[in-house]
């Protein structure tokens, strides 16, 4: 059985075996924060970081992390993130063991950042082996596929 | 005559001490059910939901019945396990996995209101919790339409928050506090029922693990299943793979053909 799970104008379709949350973390004054959506195949815990920090760590070998990390609208539709009208995907090969915030033996992540709606996001996706990134980098996509955007009012 | 009336005098106001102990006996019985968030009051009950229907301990299925039997019955299957969908009291959207997973989830249903609620809320908010069996505990309260999101955010620690009526419903629970042990692997509730104290869990949960109730081959196999001799062997396999490296899923335990199985020698 699969959910959906939405917030701040963001949504994605949980297939069975993940977890999903999105979430916006408090601004203090003088700082702008942005909605984080974060999914995973593994338990995802009330501490950690948008990056996913507490949760790569305990990626099996069979494990995925995904998140779009939304930048701020000065961010829409520069060089970095260009325009695009459906989610980028990402292919086996993208996963590279140097994609990630903090290297971790055995794990590959991509990095792909676009604008849609009128959004800037940050996809970033871990998987737990490398050498298991062709199975890995289709669950992903399943994820992937199933993120929707609304465009702010 | 003067002293039968006397002695009938006497045993009249006897009787009547005694009854007025049997009442006050009643009445704090019922006040320690309702502190418990148990409603006696036969007008609100459920069909199908008697106060004794939910005593059953956690991480004891079965006990209170028949194997496979549910004190709730409005959800006769215990495979009838889903995710655990809703908002956290900070507003987040989240979905929790619960079937098809690695871990097991304990389950805790509980409300903002319930005095025996307040005491589990306390103790998930002093330290960290563990659960015996390594399970993942989630705390579960209605939805924002029945609970104030800033009440529960004050209330909850580190435990996850999941604020859903849906699983509440769901679950069709009879009332709080109320645990749900389910099995990830095997996908199915092994263990459910009230508890007065977070100790009182504890000990229940490590009961059931100790006696394999929550193991996965145990959930998947009701009503027998595999020798010990068998387990055993299974337990000493499982070590010797993950020894390797091997964990549950590798896709080097589903070769697709001769030359795939070979190919690590």
């Amino acid at each position: 059985m699969t959910a959906t799970v939405s917030g701040f104008g963001l949504s994605m379709t949980v297939p069975t075996g993940w977890e999903a949350v999105i979430y916006r973390r408090p601004s203090t004054p003088g700082e702008t924060t942005h909605p984080v959506a974060q999914a995973a195949t593994v338990a995802i815990p009330a501490q950690r970081g948008d990056y996913g920090g507490g949760i790569v760590e305990t990626l099996g070998s069979t494990d995925v992390f995904v998140a779009f990390l939304e930048f701020g609208p000065q961010a829409a539709g520069s060089a970095l993130f260009p325009t695009t009208d459906v989610v980028p995907a990402v292919t086996a090969d993208s996963y590279r063991p140097r994609q990630l915030q903090r290297t971790v033996q055995g794990q590959a992540g991509v990095q792909r950042f676009f604008t849609i709606a009128g959004r800037s996001f940050c996809l970033y996706s871990v998987i737990g082996s490398v050498s298991a990134r062709v199975a890995l980098a289709s669950a992903a996509n399943q994820l992937i596929g199933s993120f929707q955007v609304q465009p702010l009012p | 005559m003067t002293v039968l009336v006397v002695g009938l005098a006497v045993a009249v106001g006897l009787l009547g001490v005694l009854v007025a102990g049997l009442l006050r006996g009643h009445a704090e019985v019922l006040r320690a059910l309702h502190q418990m968030g148990v409603d006696m009051d036969p007008g609100r009950e459920r069909p199908g939901h008697s106060a004794d229907a939910g005593r059953v301990g956690v991480g004891a299925p079965g006990r209170a019945g028949p194997p496979g039997t549910r004190p709730t019955p409005e959800r006769p299957a215990d495979t009838d396990v889903i995710d655990l969908t809703g908002v956290t009291p900070r507003g987040d959207a989240i979905s929790l996995a619960i079937a098809g997973v690695r871990h097991d989830t304990l389950i805790a249903f509980l409300t903002s209101g319930c005095a025996t609620c307040r005491g589990f809320w306390d103790t998930f908010r002093s330290a960290s919790v563990q659960v015996p069996g390594g399970a993942r505990l989630v705390a579960v309260t209605r939805g924002s339409e029945a609970e104030s999101p800033g009440t529960v955010a004050n209330l909850a620690g580190d435990v996850p928050v999941v604020m859903s009526s849906e699983a509440w419903e769901h679950y069709d629970i009879p009332y709080a506090p109320y645990f749900v042990y389910v099995s990830g692997p095997g996908s199915r509730v092994v263990g459910e029922g009230v508890a007065a104290g977070w100790e009182e869990v504890k000990v229940l949960v490590a009961n059931a693990v100790a006696d394999g109730t929550t193991s996965p081959s145990q959930a998947g196999r009701a009503g027998g299943g595999r020798s010990g001799a068998d387990r055993r062997r299974d337990d000493i396999v499982d070590r010797q793979l993950r020894s390797a490296g091997i964990e549950p899923g590798d896709p080097r335990l589903y070769p697709t053909s001769i030359a795939d199985s070979t190919s690590g020698e």
